[in-house]
């Protein structure tokens, strides 16, 4: 019994010691009329044993990184998870504990926080970051609702094109009830120009939002972006792959205000889209306008160190609707996997994993655009992904590779917006991702199949 | 036995050189970075992460959770967030290989039997809650009101209506007016009766034809069953509103009453309460959101749809719905 376990005699004792008969008497507070008074028509429960069988033949119907090669990028991406991780946040007492409100019960979990902030403050390059949003895609949405805060501008957002697109849905589904204008800015040649961006401000716009590395792998001139953002009094937030900084200057550096990142990366399966983590960090002089927690440090009355929830008046359970945000719930073991990786990679491993996975894709690159019929969509410098464009269009390259045990996506046809793409870039392009995981020998595969 | 050492922070670990996680050699050609990548791109070194081997990390992380009350050390009984014991079913099964390594982009020939899974899963949702259409898509509870919002913003938009308010009673979970005021619209609180319900007559002076959606969790927070939440639902109905029930309490309800059957036309479950999901102190949650078939066509996508089973055996499909808000979190493309 895994998920009912008083015994019947168990249940008579307690019902006694209340003064009630019967279960179906506490339910009679509710009306008669309201009550089902049938069973629920579901399927009967399963023991672990029918369960494991069940979800074994369910899992056969699915093609998972066990049994293929993934070369799928586009914000998520096969990255080698270390043992650790799964060791450590199987642990009962950090995935089964309850958000920290209680700071005395809940020191383990505060204090891995309060790392996990200050690992990412270190990664982006900026001063504080919180304990996590839910997702890349809701953590923009989150830093443009933020930006409109910190500028007290609602009338723009400019959206540098080259964000992964589902990011961008994301965002004008939040703003869907409100006059804020999304102006997205083209990138036809996949990246940035800046006379187009520089056009499309105006005096209302909060900020100017740009991914780099881009959604098509490629990098922007994020400190040029800011410049100009700053000049039009707006702020710039930059949506980054957290490994992308083992190499490539951090967005604080870039002169970014608020960075946002999907921490997928960070020693987190793939899980077909989720449970996954939003990461968001900002300067000092914004902290009041974040959304979600913020642990703090501090000490206790025997003077020794400890943690707490800091500044929780900008959080729903206090300001309510005058909250920076609805968040409560939020992802806090993904957070904790994200430490204990980060915490096992050091300066050295984050440089490793990201050098691998630069050199590895160049090298894909390299060998695919020589293949007849092959070519890169975009020429500028890219990280880890590219995309790769195939005469016989993408869905025959995917097939290709799929009939040699290989995974290449997405498709760029895909995908939502991005209405300036190309005819032929939409319909021949598919995103290519190489992570430290893959050998020579695979891509090898992968440049065979597609041959 | 606590280790107080292991219990610093990593940065006061931090032991130069060390390193938990190593790779294999390069076996691709050793081009200079520079020429792969553009020079001012480049950081002139890694961020200053700490440096720690394995064993201190081990030793870190697991005193670490010596200092933490849970579910699986202590009788946990906290009001709404519902903390039930976690069966270790979920957790090695959801990591079984091909459900725990799809990627969230692949296409839906490939990944039949995930879409059955998200299917049945719509389908006992839908049904436990006596309201038709499922999405799957928000993260958590305050996530799934918000969707719900949104679906009610671009419902009341396509009939042509201006409607600016939301109304719940003060005894809401804060989520509630949080959500409605980042969904964009003005928050009206009631003050409950004295016996902690919502007043009728309260209600009824504060509807008009600009309510959007009447916020309201039943059982309430106060642990009640709101008995009049029929004549409630007619109240908010007769102006043309919609009423939205918080499922935070749905357990106490499951198989005894419905939201959809006593006046409710969106809700959302916490699945990391009512479902014993773990709580993972402070997520990943979940909170799937139903609602009446006429605002189906609103919500995120893609939703997972069943149809005749076609030529290559594939009779699940992943679709967008008509006039869909778009979408809420990451979950694959179509």
């Amino acid at each position: 019994m895994s998920y009912l376990f008083s015994t019947a005699d168990e249940q008579q004792q307690m019902l006694q010691r209340i003064g009630v008969n019967s279960l179906q008497e506490l339910v009679a507070q509710i009306p008669v009329g309201l009550q089902l008074n049938r069973p629920l028509n579901l399927p009967p429960a399963l023991t672990e044993l029918e369960l494991e069988r069940h979800l074994r033949e369910v899992a056969s119907r699915n093609v998972g990184t066990s049994t293929r090669l993934c070369f799928m990028g586009g914000g998520a991406y096969d990255h080698f998870i270390p043992s650790v991780v799964d060791e450590i946040t199987s642990r009962g007492e950090f995935y089964t504990a309850y958000t920290p409100y209680q700071a005395e019960a809940s020191q383990g979990t505060l204090q891995s926080f309060f790392e996990f902030q200050s690992l990412i403050a270190e990664l982006s390059g900026l001063d504080v970051a919180n304990s996590s949003l839910y997702d890349g895609g809701s953590g923009v949405a989150e830093a443009v609702l933020m930006a409109s805060r910190c500028t007290a501008r609602v009338g723009r957002i400019v959206v540098v094109g080259s964000m992964n697109p589902e990011y961008v849905q994301s965002l004008q589904t939040y703003l869907v009830n409100k006059s804020t204008e999304v102006h997205v800015v083209p990138t036809p040649t996949g990246s940035a120009d800046l006379a187009d961006i520089e056009q499309a401000m105006n005096g209302q716009t909060a900020c100017v939002l740009v991914q780099h590395p881009n959604f098509f792998g490629g990098l922007e001139e994020v400190a040029k972006i800011a410049e100009l953002a700053h000049r039009h009094g707006a702020l710039l937030v930059q949506s980054f792959d957290p490994l992308s900084v083992g190499l490539l200057k951090r967005p604080g550096d870039l002169g970014a205000d608020i960075a946002v990142a999907e921490g997928q990366s960070l020693g987190i399966p793939l899980q077909f889209g989720g449970p996954y983590l939003g990461i968001l960090a900002c300067r000092q002089q914004f902290v009041r306008k974040m959304p979600g927690r913020l642990i703090g440090q501090t000490v206790d009355r025997n003077g020794l160190r400890c943690f707490f929830l800091n500044l929780q008046a900008r959080e729903q359970h206090i300001r309510r609707e005058g909250a920076t945000s609805n968040i409560c719930t939020n992802q806090g073991l993904m957070a904790l996997r994200a430490t204990v990786y980060l915490s096992l990679l050091g300066p050295t491993g984050l440089k490793e994993v990201a050098e691998l996975s630069c050199r590895k894709a160049h090298y894909a690159a390299d060998r695919l655009s020589q293949i007849n019929g092959c070519e890169l969509a975009f020429s500028s410098p890219f990280f880890k992904e590219f995309v790769l464009k195939h005469s016989l269009g993408s869905d025959v390259a995917i097939r290709m590779a799929a009939a040699a045990g290989v995974d290449i996506g997405p498709a760029l046809n895909r995908l939502p917006g991005m209405s300036w793409l190309s005819e032929e870039d939409r319909e021949q392009g598919v995103l290519i991702a190489v992570t430290e995981s893959r050998t020579r020998d695979e891509i090898d595969t992968l440049v065979a199949a597609l041959s | 036995m606590r280790n107080q050492q292991a219990t610093r922070l990593l940065t006061e670990l931090s032991h130069v050189g060390r390193r938990g996680a190593e790779f294999p050699a390069s076996d691709v050609p050793d081009w200079p970075l520079e020429d792969l990548l553009p020079s001012e791109a480049l950081a002139e070194c890694p961020p200053a992460l700490p440096e720690l081997a394995e064993p201190d990390v081990v030793r870190h992380f697991v005193n670490l959770s010596t200092l933490n009350m849970s579910v699986d050390t202590h009788f946990y009984p906290l009001g709404s967030c519902t903390m039930k014991y976690n069966p270790k079913r979920n957790e090695r099964l959801s990591r079984l290989p091909g459900i725990v390594d799809i990627h969230p982009h692949q296409t839906a020939g490939n990944i039949q039997g995930m879409l059955d899974l998200l299917h049945e899963m719509q389908q006992m949702l839908a049904e436990i809650s006596g309201l038709p259409a499922v999405s799957l898509q928000p993260a958590a509870g305050a996530h799934g009101e918000l969707t719900a919002l949104f679906v009610a913003a671009a419902y009341f938009r396509d009939k042509g209506e201006v409607r600016t308010k939301v109304i719940f009673p003060s005894s809401a979970h804060g989520t509630n007016p949080a959500s409605a005021a980042m969904a964009g619209f003005e928050c009206v609180e009631l003050k409950e009766t004295a016996s902690g319900f919502v007043g009728l007559e309260q209600l009824r002076r504060h509807v008009d034809d600009k309510l959007a959606v009447f916020m309201i969790t039943n059982p309430n927070t106060l642990g009640l069953f709101e008995k009049d939440i029929p004549e409630i639902a007619k109240i908010v109905h007769d102006v043309g509103g919609l009423v939205y029930i918080d499922g935070a309490n749905m357990n106490a309800i499951m198989g005894i009453a419905r939201p959809g059957d006593f006046g409710g036309d969106m809700m959302h479950y916490n699945v990391h309460k009512t479902f014993t999901g773990p709580h993972g102190a402070g997520g990943p949650g979940s909170g799937p959101i139903c609602v009446r078939d006429f605002l189906a066509d609103y919500l995120p996508g893609p939703v997972v749809r069943q149809r005749d089973m076609d030529s290559r055996g594939r009779r699940f499909e992943m679709s967008i719905p008509a006039k869909s808000i778009g979408r809420v979190s990451i979950w694959s493309s179509v």
